[in-house]
């Protein structure tokens, strides 16, 4: 590097300048992002009122909460997995934590933990099934949400489970600032870890190498099994922290908390540049292309686009975003890049 | 046309495209009028073709009271999603100043979004549920059937055309508060007034019509005894009607809901009657009711309608209706 005096000669300001724009537009989550700007820019040169308070906090609200489940399905495809099951973990969490402070008066903090044991327990089975049997995800996790909405009925008896107690709605309703409370703390906070920990720890980089190759990853001597384990458990566990956390924001558990979920968190998450196929994919991303996917659909309410062409819309919006980041991935890969 | 310098150029080209398509569908700016009367409907799964049918009963006497009305929702025509529904409302609320807000109420889940709304200043009505008064915070008014005095009519009904005895099927859509109360309210009301017949455990069919209709072939098959079937669900008539003719068996059906396939099978005799919830009714009267208070005006809290069951010499006033809605 040429240098003078300690300062950059403009050759070398240039290049160092040239590297970080790369760095940038070779990131995994430009695509996802530059059509979240795009979108939104959008939305909002048409109706200001896009970008209001209202509709900002409305948006970031419902994104925390299938946001903290895709944090967990974004962990889990990483290393090679995916698990249909979630809405129907979310949904069972809730409701079983709702009978425990209710109907077994357990205190309240005794019954959330006892919904997130059975979100670990699921994610358990599911991982056990899974890697042990050798029985695709696909099937043993779309049986779990079966199973999960038959044990909903089962432990409800079809009704709602209603009131709950005051220490409940407490949770759902605290404001921690611009409207918003527990759900979204938690959600940046299981961000940041979950980020953390995939891009930079040992962990993360044998997650990679699961989902990459995981016939080499257990060769150079990374325990897959239990690898994917703990990721099936993982997205368990966060299934129910978001059901139960839906729960505590209408003060209800009703039968259909997490209900059709779980398509909506893996197209969130595909979209968001996380691969089906395993060992590609960033938290970050992840929750990025949940977030397009809710920007979308209430910026197509509040450009009022007709309700019967919204989800078509949306469709299309989804196949644009992907089809950027794909072109995106070419031109670098083609070296037009360098 | 943008230039998106160092990029592709196709990747301007499809950015823009997308954003023209979106542009292109339709869009409806709200007009700007001060004294206009601007009321906003909520509902999940709006796309199922019941709620279809309420929407259009509040929508036309909208039009017809020259308010300004818009209907948001989840679009799903099978998945219930408050969660969804919720930033949907908002969105709109946030675009435009409403004057009053329904709420579709058959789920507590969204009882919390009405006091919300409440205590912002917004009046707010739910339909086709009557929570208690006081129950739901702020709630100004509840319109809707006795979901009882439904599931009673029905069971009368099945009753006497089955002069008290034989099996009778039951079936839901699926198990929410509403269908549940309705059946319960069908298999009391038999079990009191008519000891002698036997209502089968009940099966939910769910939404998807061929599945639904499986499930009732397969309950056909197991039970030769059934000689009728009761459905809590828009669909129910469809699937036993459909059922009954694929197994080759007479049943007395009583289904719900007067959208036009139901009323075609019950005037053509596949099926015996339906219970007329009153859909079109109760959404009519919300847009009435909001109006009204929008307006300053006071109203009263309860709004009972009937839900008869019809049969096949009840049906003109109905067909009418639905040419009206464009239904």
């Amino acid at each position: 590097m040429a240098e003078a005096d300690g300062a950059l000669m403009p050759g070398a300001q240039s290049s160092a300048l040239r590297k970080i724009t790369m760095r940038l537009v070779t990131g995994g989550e430009v695509g996802v992002i530059a059509a979240l700007v795009l979108l939104a820019g959008f939305f909002w040169m048409i109706e200001p009122a896009f970008m209001s308070a209202r509709n900002v906090r409305a948006i970031l609200n419902v994104v925390s909460f299938v946001g903290i489940i895709a944090i967990g399905q974004t962990v889990l495809m990483v290393s090679g997995e995916f698990d249909l099951s979630v809405g129907s973990v979310a949904g069972l969490s809730a409701v079983v934590a709702a009978k425990l402070m209710t109907a077994l008066a357990l205190p309240v903090p005794i019954a959330l933990l006892g919904g997130v044991g059975v979100g670990l327990l699921l994610g358990l089975v599911n991982g056990l099934v899974v890697v042990k049997l050798g029985i695709p995800a696909f099937i043993q996790t779309l049986g779990v949400l079966f199973v999960g909405q038959g044990l909903i009925q089962v432990v409800t008896g079809g009704y709602p489970v209603y009131p709950l107690p005051e220490a409940v709605t407490a949770i759902g309703r605290t404001n921690l600032g611009f409207g918003l409370g527990w759900s979204f703390a938690f959600f940046i906070m299981a961000l940041i870890v979950a980020d953390t920990v995939l891009r930079r720890t040992a962990v993360g980089r044998n997650l990679y190498a699961t989902g990459g190759n995981k016939e080499v990853a257990r060769l150079v001597g990374i325990n897959t099994d239990r690898y994917k384990i703990a990721s099936f458990m993982t997205v368990g566990a966060l299934a129910a922290v978001a059901g139960m956390f839906v729960m505590a924001d209408m003060s209800t558990a009703t039968t259909t908390v997490g209900s059709g979920w779980e398509l909506v968190v893996i197209a969130g998450v595909v979209v968001g540049g996380v691969s089906l196929f395993g060992g590609a994919g960033t938290v970050v991303g992840g929750v990025i292309g949940i977030l397009l996917l809710r920007v979308v659909q209430s910026g197509l309410v509040i450009i009022g686009v007709d309700a019967n062409w919204q989800q078509i819309a949306v469709g299309v919006i989804m196949v644009l975003a992907v089809g950027l980041d794909i072109l995106r991935r070419r031109y670098l890969a083609s070296g037009n890049a360098g | 046309m943008l230039k998106f310098k160092g990029l592709p150029g196709v990747f301007g080209r499809t950015a823009l495209t997308g954003a023209l398509l979106v542009s292109g569908l339709g869009l409806v700016a709200p007009a700007v009028a001060d004294d206009t009367v601007r009321l906003l409907w909520v509902q999940p799964m709006r796309g199922h073709p019941v709620h279809r049918l309420m929407q259009a009963g509040f929508l036309e006497k909208c039009a017809e009271l020259e308010y300004e009305c818009e209907v948001v929702g989840d679009p799903s025509a099978t998945n219930w999603d408050v969660a969804a529904t919720i930033p949907l409302a908002e969105a709109a609320l946030a675009r435009t100043e409403y004057d009053a807000v329904g709420v579709y109420g058959p789920d507590p889940a969204v009882y919390s979004y009405m006091t919300d709304l409440a205590g912002e200043g917004l009046p707010v009505v739910t339909w086709h549920v009557l929570p208690e008064e006081g129950s739901v915070p702020g709630l100004a008014a509840a319109i809707g059937e006795d979901i009882s005095n439904a599931g009673y009519n029905a069971a009368m009904a099945i009753g006497e055309q089955l002069g008290g005895k034989g099996t009778v099927a039951l079936t839901q859509g699926a198990s929410n508060d509403t269908e549940n109360t309705m059946s319960d309210a069908f298999r009391a009301t038999i079990a009191e007034h008519f000891p002698d017949i036997v209502v089968l455990p009940t099966e939910m069919e769910g939404f998807d019509p061929s599945a639904a209709e499986s499930k009732a072939v397969a309950m056909l098959l197991a039970n030769p005894d059934v000689v009728a079937a009761f459905g809590t669900t828009g669909n129910s008539i469809q699937t036993w009607a459909s059922a009954s003719r694929k197994a080759d068996r007479e049943l007395v059906i009583i289904g719900m809901d007067y959208i036009r396939q139901n009323l075609d099978l019950v005037r053509d005799g596949e099926a015996y009657g339906l219970v007329a919830q009153p859909l079109y009714e109760e959404s009519a009267l919300v847009a009435e009711l909001l109006g009204r208070l929008a307006q300053g005006e006071e109203v009263d809290y309860l709004n009972p309608l009937p839900a008869p069951v019809i049969t096949a010499d009840d049906l003109q006033p109905y067909y009418e209706m639905l040419d009206r809605a464009g239904q």
